[in-house]
């Protein structure tokens, strides 16, 4: 199970470290390498949640959501009605603590770590994915459909 | 977002992803880079330099505070010891699905050290059980530095 994923304390700064694997594959990997790597093994990593996705419906993406972000004090607004759900994220968590350590955020960190994840998860549970991110001001809308 | 606890699980697939594409030296080039390249050496970096042992113990004090585990740190005038009995990173792993890696105990060595060697330190890491994620990490200043 994946219960240790909405435990606390939580350590912010891997998403530091996140953001220095993104910039360090790019130059010192193939240019495909993370992407495909993330590609490749998002569905192994989220394969309790993908199972619950599939078993009780967009709620359990709700959930997921509501979990990571409250642990890690994000902002953010859900809509979720019938076969649909609206994100509103007001505040990242991930990106406010890059900004408050004055960490230069890499230009694909939330195509990578939000679009490619999360859109694989979707599709694989029949589900579509849209994704329009604000790195600067650390803000994104998300949403998953039938 | 991959959330902050989920990291680690990411982590430990680049590590078999890498280990499977180019055998050991894979996972050990990308921790070599990560302590050359990475802003957040460079922040223990920042820390060492300008608070020398204390800096040490404050890095790794952040880390029983937010990542949890159990670990035991104690600072002398010149030396740091840092009692791992249960790694908060691998005691995660341990509870996924995931596969291990199986030398995943060995990128602290190569993050870390480097750095702590750099500011006149010497960092050993005795890995007790990678099972458990039991570990002694000491580091000692060198002789000839400020005594």
């Amino acid at each position: 199970m994946d219960d240790y994923i909405y435990s606390v304390p939580v350590h912010k700064d891997f998403h530091i470290v996140l953001n220095d694997i993104i910039k360090i594959a790019r130059n010192n990997f193939d240019e495909d390498f993370l992407k495909n790597f993330l590609r490749n093994k998002a569905l192994t990593i989220y394969e309790p949640l993908v199972k619950r996705i599939r078993r009780n419906g967009l709620i359990e993406i709700k959930e997921h959501f509501e979990k990571i972000f409250n642990a890690e004090g994000g902002q953010y607004l859900i809509d979720h009605r019938d076969n649909r759900i609206n994100i509103a994220v007001h505040r990242c968590p991930a990106l406010d603590h890059l900004a408050e350590k004055n960490i230069e955020i890499d230009r694909d960190f939330c195509r990578f770590s939000t679009g490619i994840i999360n859109k694989i998860i979707a599709e694989e549970c029949g589900y579509n994915f849209s994704l329009e991110y604000d790195q600067d001001n650390k803000s994104c809308r998300q949403s998953f459909w039938k | 977002m991959i959330g902050a606890q989920e990291f680690i699980l990411f982590y430990n697939e680049l590590f078999n992803v890498l280990y499977e594409k180019y055998g050991r030296e894979g996972p050990v080039k990308l921790w070599k880079k990560i302590s050359e390249e990475s802003d957040y050496i460079r922040s223990l970096n920042n820390l060492v330099k300008n608070k020398d042992i204390e800096g040490i113990k404050e890095h790794w004090s952040g880390n029983i505070e937010h990542e949890g585990g159990r670990g035991v740190a104690t600072l002398y005038e010149d030396e740091f010891v840092l009692d791992w009995h249960r790694c908060p990173s691998v005691a995660k792993l341990r509870k996924t699905h995931v596969r291990p890696y199986k030398y995943y105990c060995d990128h602290c060595v190569f993050l870390y050290h480097p750095t702590l060697n750099k500011h006149g330190f010497l960092a050993k890491r005795h890995i007790l059980d990678r099972e458990l994620g039991e570990c002694r990490f000491h580091v000692k200043r060198k002789k000839g530095k400020n005594g």
